[in-house]
């Protein structure tokens, strides 16, 4: 009798658990919906709708700003919000896909559109729904954003790293700013030249922090070294006496205290990091769209006339190609009940015009020909982020590979990077191996 | 009737523990991207894990050295700080309570930045090692050490496990004690002959229960170190966590978990086994 209740307990909850897991494994159509597109934008119905995005909290104040904006505009409709900060944001996103619980509105990264269905779109394909007006977008920036001939996203803007000096600290020491590596090396004899192995009060000509930024360097590095970017069509286009010569250049960079080395390195690795608030590092390697966050950490924001963008350090000088990518875009999920008021909503964002002053230039200077007539027209691209762009503007510039930022494929890059900078491996293994793990890393993905 | 008393905690235990180990079984076997299709392909997973990934080994060795290292730490340092306080001493609560705070404060945010700021190169830690002419350590960012800083950490939080030995401790009569001293035994003969193989089966409950923790360590390496610097931190549920919700492979991540969860299972065992040879049942 014992054995028959605890066997009809076992048999019924694994049923309910085997239901419950075909529920969430329920297929949601090709383009992801289930065929209809919900609520009309405009209609009065009754609509709620999920946002995320991350960011920092300057861009929550912002995004929440032009959530309750849409609601004003548009009677019966409520948009809840979901944010948070960079880390463990990823994870959380994929997280919800895989539960089919993610929000009808997305903002997404450049690397997501393309590595979380490796090559298969994801998110709702934006050329079904007519609310979103794609044609306030270039065909070359949209193509950014496109998967498998389907449009998974829309890009806010483009963006790519530069160089934003503290020029107060070369004025301390009447210095120029560098414009080659041996004018850094040079520098760091004078900025440095008080320097210790383990000085709290070290100080540097510039600094890249976290692991992204080295690896971007890097990367930016060995464009400028080959006149080849990282890879094409899934192959690595660079032998290892070319990522030797490169690695060794960057490592030389520490090894003359221009860069704090990995063991000088502050652990706090991003805009608060204490070496660059406090104004003891020369300069840093940031996206121009999201530089503000830099510029306001300086020394608490009241000195952002201490700071200024300048060209690329480079071998010999000369102008670099740069890499630049999407800075950020927002998707719609393909499991939304309503995806044309989420579409009315990404639209709503990039041509209202309270809406976009609400953004500011918060997430950088917009692609979408809307926003940026709205950006110019009141004024709202000035400052750090303005000289940002125009200092990248006034190169030839080449959108990164959709898998450059792949995690797998970066993630090989940060190993390797971080095994050279500890002194686990020489620069001639780091070399063959910055190469061959990225290429089966990519062999994966092209397979 | 008490079966349906029992039904909340057996359906429960079906649904949330049972249901999800069988699952991540069969999950194992799967080359499963997580917003993909999943394809079955047996033991590939395994193979591949224990053949070719060099990361994975980086993870078990750092994993290993963390567990080998600061499980022995923690029951040491936990029995010797229940054996003084155990003693009839002044404020004697006072110590219980101020040693058992670092166990519930756990692994959160504020004690990685509070361990963060203690060992960076230029903290309290390297400062007071200063004095006694020791050079500055890098605590985090040199492989050499990042593992034993975490370790440290480990040790510090002995709290709960000291307070169970404490209880044992107590429960050890005074009558032997009393005949041991009659027999001239010194304070530390009675420790050594006495109190400690009466209490081996808490050790022994006390180690087993510090290991599998130890296992499980996550939040201190992804606070602090962050895996690094060069994976010497990675431990196994790091890496697991990493393939599943960052490269996205829930197939290769089960499959790690289900390695962890043997390598686990074969030291327990050892453990076990081990004690025939070591741990006094008193009965």
């Amino acid at each position: 009798m014992k054995k028959r209740v605890i066997a009809k307990i076992l048999a019924c909850t694994l049923t309910l658990a085997a239901v419950l897991t075909a529920c969430g494994k329920s297929d949601s159509g090709s383009n992801g919906g289930s065929g209809s597109t919900g609520a009309e934008p405009g209609s009065g119905e009754e609509v709620t709708l999920t946002f995320s995005w991350w960011g920092s909290e300057e861009r929550h104040e912002a995004m929440e700003q032009v959530a309750k904006l849409y609601e004003e505009a548009n009677e019966g409709v409520t948009i809840k919000v979901e944010y948070g900060a960079w880390d463990g944001w990823q994870q959380k996103v994929l997280t919800q896909m895989k539960g089919q619980t993610e929000p009808d509105i997305m903002q997404v990264n450049y690397n997501w559109v393309h590595s979380f269905g490796k090559g298969s779109n994801v998110f709702y394909d934006l050329n079904e729904l007519s609310s979103l007006d794609l044609s306030n977008w270039d065909a070359d920036y949209l193509k950014a954003m496109e998967v498998d001939g389907q449009q998974a996203a829309v890009p806010h803007g483009m963006t790519g790293r530069v160089q934003a000096y503290n020029a107060a600290l070369f004025e301390e020491y009447g210095l120029e700013f560098p414009t080659t590596y041996d004018e850094v090396k040079a520098a760091a004899e004078i900025i440095g030249a008080d320097n210790t192995p383990t000085g709290a009060d070290n100080k540097y000509v510039l600094m890249t922090i976290g692991k992204e930024c080295p690896d971007l360097y890097i990367a930016q590095m060995l464009y400028n070294h080959t006149g080849k970017p990282m890879q094409t069509d899934g192959k690595i286009n660079y032998t290892e006496a070319e990522v030797k010569e490169v690695l060794d250049l960057y490592m030389s960079l520490s090894e003359s205290g221009a860069m704090p080395t990995f063991q000088q390195e502050d652990p706090i690795d991003n805009e608060s990091n204490p070496v660059w608030t406090s104004g003891r590092t020369g300069a840093i390697y940031e996206w121009a769209g999201t530089l503000n966050k830099y510029t306001a950490a300086y020394k608490g924001g009241d000195a952002v006339d201490e700071l200024a963008i300048a060209p690329y350090i480079t071998e010999d000088g000369s102008a670099p190609n740069v890499y630049v990518k999407p800075n950020l875009g927002y998707a719609v999920s393909k499991n939304s009940k309503n995806p044309e008021v989420a579409a009315d909503f990404i639209n709503f964002m990039f041509t209202d015009e309270e809406a976009v002053k609400a953004l500011g230039t918060n997430l950088g200077i917009s692609s979408n020909k809307v926003t940026n007539e709205i950006q110019v027209k009141e004024g709202m691209i000035e400052g750090k982020v303005k000289e940002a762009y125009e200092v990248l503007d006034s190169y030839e510039q080449t959108v990164i590979d959709p898998y450059f930022e792949d995690e797998n494929v970066r993630g090989q890059r940060y190993i390797v990077i971080e095994a050279l900078r500890t002194g686990s491996v020489d620069s001639t293994e780091a070399a063959a191996e910055y190469i061959s793990k990225q290429q089966e890393e990519l062999d994966k993905l092209y397979d | 009737m008490p079966y349906i008393m029992l039904a909340p905690w057996i359906i429960g235990f079906l649904i949330f523990k049972l249901y999800p180990i069988i699952v991540s079984f069969y999950y194992s076997m799967l080359e499963y991207p997580i917003l993909g299709e999943p394809e079955f392909v047996g033991l590939q997973n395994y193979a591949e894990i224990l053949t070719k990934d060099q990361t994975f080994m980086k993870s078990l060795v750092a994993t290993l050295k963390y567990v080998l290292i600061g499980t022995p730490a923690v029951v040491i340092v936990a029995f010797f700080v229940a054996f003084i306080l155990n003693f009839k001493l002044k404020g004697v609560n006072f110590f219980r309570t101020a040693y058992y705070i670092p166990s519930i404060l756990g692994g959160n945010v504020a004690v990685s930045i509070l361990w963060t700021m203690l060992f960076s190169v230029n903290g309290p830690i390297n400062i007071v090692l200063g004095v006694f002419g020791i050079e500055p350590v890098y605590w985090t960012t040199d492989p050499r050490f990042a593992v034993f800083t975490l370790i440290i950490l480990k040790t510090w939080q002995f709290g709960s496990t000291m307070l169970i030995f404490l209880s044992a401790l107590q429960g050890v009569s005074k009558s032997l004690y009393e005949a041991a001293s009659l027999d001239g035994a010194t304070k530390i003969r009675q420790l050594f002959s006495v109190t400690l193989p009466l209490v081996t089966p808490v050790v022994l409950f006390n180690a087993v229960n510090v290991l599998v923790k130890a296992f499980q360590e996550f939040n201190s390496a992804y606070l602090i170190t962050k895996g690094g610097p060069n994976k010497t931190t990675y431990f196994l549920n790091l890496y697991i966590y990493d393939s599943a919700f960052k490269e996205g492979n829930y197939g290769y991540a089960s499959a790690l978990t289900w390695i962890l969860l043997l390598i686990i299972g074969i030291l327990t065992l050892i453990l076990f086994k081990s004690s025939d040879k070591w741990v006094y049942y008193n009965d």
